[in-house]
């Protein structure tokens, strides 16, 4: 299979390490905490939340591979279970309301009802929940050198960079 | 590198590398002592080739064992509000560097003798209202301040005055190479700052289109980066800013005054031992309660370094959470206590033109007109400075503020290029509902997840709002757009204030425990108030300030 380098990558202004770490994430994750049903819900949720246009990030397997990984962020609310413990609890009570029929404006008015905490257990703030996976998404999506191309974002090419070049602002 | 035997006697053991133990252990290595640095984290010896320049993978700068959050307003760490490395959070920090306000240190005694109907007085320095008396504690009578809030705040003195702090504040300026204005129209008596300003990037130019509309000054921000390049006596030569705008993510060339490249070099220079990698585990005492040795984990071993004093200094969270393992220091019952976070309220709008966000250092510019503003119906204020930011630091403000889900999130995420931000660090008052604690739930180390509560008040409530007025405000008048709040809190302080009385602080005015003659802590964690400024320079000045004492009353 061949697949074109996005252009990203073809900068000549990446750092070895910084090209290192930004063509690994073009291979897509393979450990897995989740069950193939829990897999497939999430993946549900996850287009409904941050749907893609322009990009095809595995943002579900990523998180499965993460959750795998047991790789936190450094801290969590205090209410919310660990975070694959959590994940189990929300996906498991989440499974009584997505049945395969579900339309995704039904999706987007149940993700809207636990925003607003109408679905919060004492044992699981579902819109906690939520609030951590919506950030995860963003993370991981961003994160993908085909997002960074769709907007455009050149932060990670830094190698030539010379104390004289002036910002763009000087001009204003 | 010079190194001691764990068998010999050392002067000193110094537990934290960040911007407490790194000016405190140059100090002390410089005076001749033989001192070792314990630093639970790596040591990066090369940030060119050892920082990706990627949001994620410097993740490794954060402190990632994990921390329970709650609280009113539950504070977030990991990126936010924690670091881990030879340098400590120095190496991701901001390198804001404002010097604190002088009224932010006698927020107490100022709101006493300020007259409830004549808020302008409020601006002037009452520093002999108070000579000799300590004021009792909850006298907060002013009617124009939120009462619920009076009753229930721990507020406080600091035990010192800004002349004990301004001699150290001009010397590690003058150290660390900070860039800023000739001029600080804040404060007339001012030095000049050692380089000249750092180049502003788009968000500092759209603060000051705004600012200038509405008639508020603005200065460039001092700024602990170089502008050009710095060598400072005792330090290495350092190379100025790339304007590559990954200052959060680690300084690849120097610029930045982390601690790694500026008081960590001094201090080998003058004979000090970095250990890294040294998770501490424990202390040992002697029969008077003198501790006479450090116990640390490294490479999956346990070590025990022998010492005549011990310093402190992990940070607000790390700092409490070992006093209260060891057990010690705590006859006040205040280790843990007074934990407090700035009221850091974010706005962001979106502008025609790009706004290049991750190009240049992220805050270059500032406002303190809005440090004691003459409508406040709150105590303290709060500065303002522009904020360049990378596309998923800012997407998690998103995610956390801004609630959006579906289209309306990607097509948001999508205008990254051209959105840009300011933000505030304001006062937050101590109170007795926000505190860090011991949790039932250990971490892979076995040790006890932190839990940190932090309940906002009404004060801060006002603050916020006010704050949120005047940075939409500035905003619209900048040419902005489709604007919105994002509510956050950031930096760790508090847990072992520092203060004159046993009963009520963990350290005394030098940062030495009350119970223990031969600990010391120098960190954000013993601050009274939060004051508004961002802390770093401050806990650089009192670290040295708490050296230059124990190095002058070493017989004590």
């Amino acid at each position: 299979m061949t697949q074109r380098l996005p252009p990203i990558l073809q900068s000549p202004g990446l750092s070895t390490q910084t090209r290192a770490i930004l063509e690994t994430r073009l291979t897509p994750p393979s450990l897995t905490f989740l069950s193939p049903n829990q897999l497939a819900l999430l993946e549900t949720l996850t287009s409904a939340i941050l749907p893609q246009s322009g990009t095809r990030v595995p943002l579900a397997q990523l998180i499965d591979a993460a959750l795998a990984a047991d790789e936190g962020p450094g801290w969590r609310y205090a209410e919310l279970p660990p975070a694959p413990q959590a994940y189990r609890q929300a996906l498991q009570l989440l499974s009584h309301h997505i049945t395969p029929s579900i339309t995704s404006s039904e999706i987007l008015t149940l993700l809207t009802r636990i925003q607003n905490k109408h679905l919060d257990t004492s044992t699981l703030p579902l819109s906690l929940w939520l609030e951590s996976l919506t950030v995860d998404l963003t993370r991981f999506w961003l994160a993908h050198p085909a997002t960074m191309d769709l907007l455009n974002f050149r932060g990670p090419a830094d190698e030539a960079l010379q104390p004289q070049q002036p910002l763009n602002g000087g001009t204003r | 590198m010079n190194t001691h035997s764990p068998n010999h006697i050392v002067d000193a053991v110094v537990i934290g590398t960040g911007a407490g133990g790194a000016p405190l252990l140059a100090r002390l290595a410089q005076a001749g002592l033989r001192v070792v640095a314990l630093e639970a984290g790596q040591w990066w010896l090369n940030p060119a080739s050892d920082f990706a320049t990627d949001e994620v993978a410097q993740s490794k700068l954060y402190w990632l064992d994990e921390r329970l959050s709650t609280g009113s307003h539950p504070t977030t760490f990991g990126a936010n509000n924690s670091g881990i490395g030879v340098g400590g959070s120095t190496l991701h920090f901001g390198a804001y560097f404002p010097r604190a306000d002088p009224r932010d240190l006698k927020l107490k005694s100022q709101t006493e003798s300020a007259h409830p109907t004549t808020t302008a007085s409020r601006t002037l320095i009452t520093k002999s209202a108070h000579p000799t008396t300590t004021p009792p504690r909850t006298l907060i009578t002013d009617s124009a301040y939120p009462t619920t809030t009076a009753s229930r705040t721990l507020i406080t003195d600091w035990p010192i005055d800004y002349a004990d702090l301004a001699r150290y504040y001009l010397e590690v300026e003058r150290f660390l190479g900070v860039s800023g204005p000739v001029h600080y129209p804040w404060d007339p008596t001012r030095p000049a700052y050692p380089l000249p300003p750092l180049d502003r990037n788009i968000p500092a130019h759209l603060m000051q289109r705004g600012c200038e509309a509405l008639g508020i000054r603005t200065s460039p921000a001092p700024i602990a980066a170089l502008s050009q390049p710095y060598l400072a006596p005792g330090a290495s030569h350092r190379q100025p800013c790339v304007h590559r705008g990954y200052c959060h993510q680690g300084c690849r060339n120097g610029a930045k005054a982390s601690m790694d490249v500026t008081y960590l070099p001094a201090a080998l220079a003058a004979g000090a031992e970095i250990r890294d990698r040294s998770f501490v585990t424990g202390i040992e005492r002697d029969s008077t309660g003198k501790i006479t040795a450090v116990l640390y984990t490294r490479d999956n071993q346990q070590h025990r370094q022998h010492c005549n004093a011990v310093f402190l200094c992990a940070g607000a969270v790390e700092t409490p959470r070992q006093l209260l393992l060891w057990n010690v220091a705590n006859s006040s019952g205040q280790v843990g206590r007074n934990f407090m976070a700035h009221v850091a309220t974010q706005a962001w709008a979106t502008f025609p033109e790009p706004t290049l966000l991750y190009r240049g250092f992220p805050s270059t510019l500032i406002t303190e007109d809005f440090l004691r503003p003459t409508d406040a119906d709150f105590l303290g204020g709060y500065l303002i400075q522009s904020y360049g930011i990378l596309p998923i630091a800012w997407a998690e403000q998103v995610a956390r503020s801004r609630k959006l889900l579906g289209q309306p999130l990607t097509q948001y995420l999508r205008q990254y290029p051209n959105v840009s931000g300011l933000g505030i660090n304001g006062e937050m008052l101590p109170n007795p509902d926000s505190h860090l604690t011991l949790s039932d739930e250990k971490d892979a180390r076995g040790l006890p997840k932190p839990r940190i509560t932090l309940t906002l008040g009404e004060n801060e409530e006002r603050l916020h709002q006010h704050a949120e007025r005047n940075l939409h405000a500035i905003l619209k008048a900048a040419g902005g757009t489709d604007l919105w709040t994002s509510r956050r809190t950031a930096h760790t302080i508090g847990t072992c204030r520092m203060g004159t009385n046993p009963n009520d602080s963990v350290v005394n005015p030098h940062g030495k425990s009350w119970d223990i003659p031969n600990l010391y802590i120098a960190d954000n964690s013993v601050f009274p108030t939060s004051l508004a400024a961002n802390p770093a320079l401050t806990i650089m000045a009192l670290a040295l300030r708490t050296a230059d004492h124990f190095l002058t009353n070493q017989t004590d």
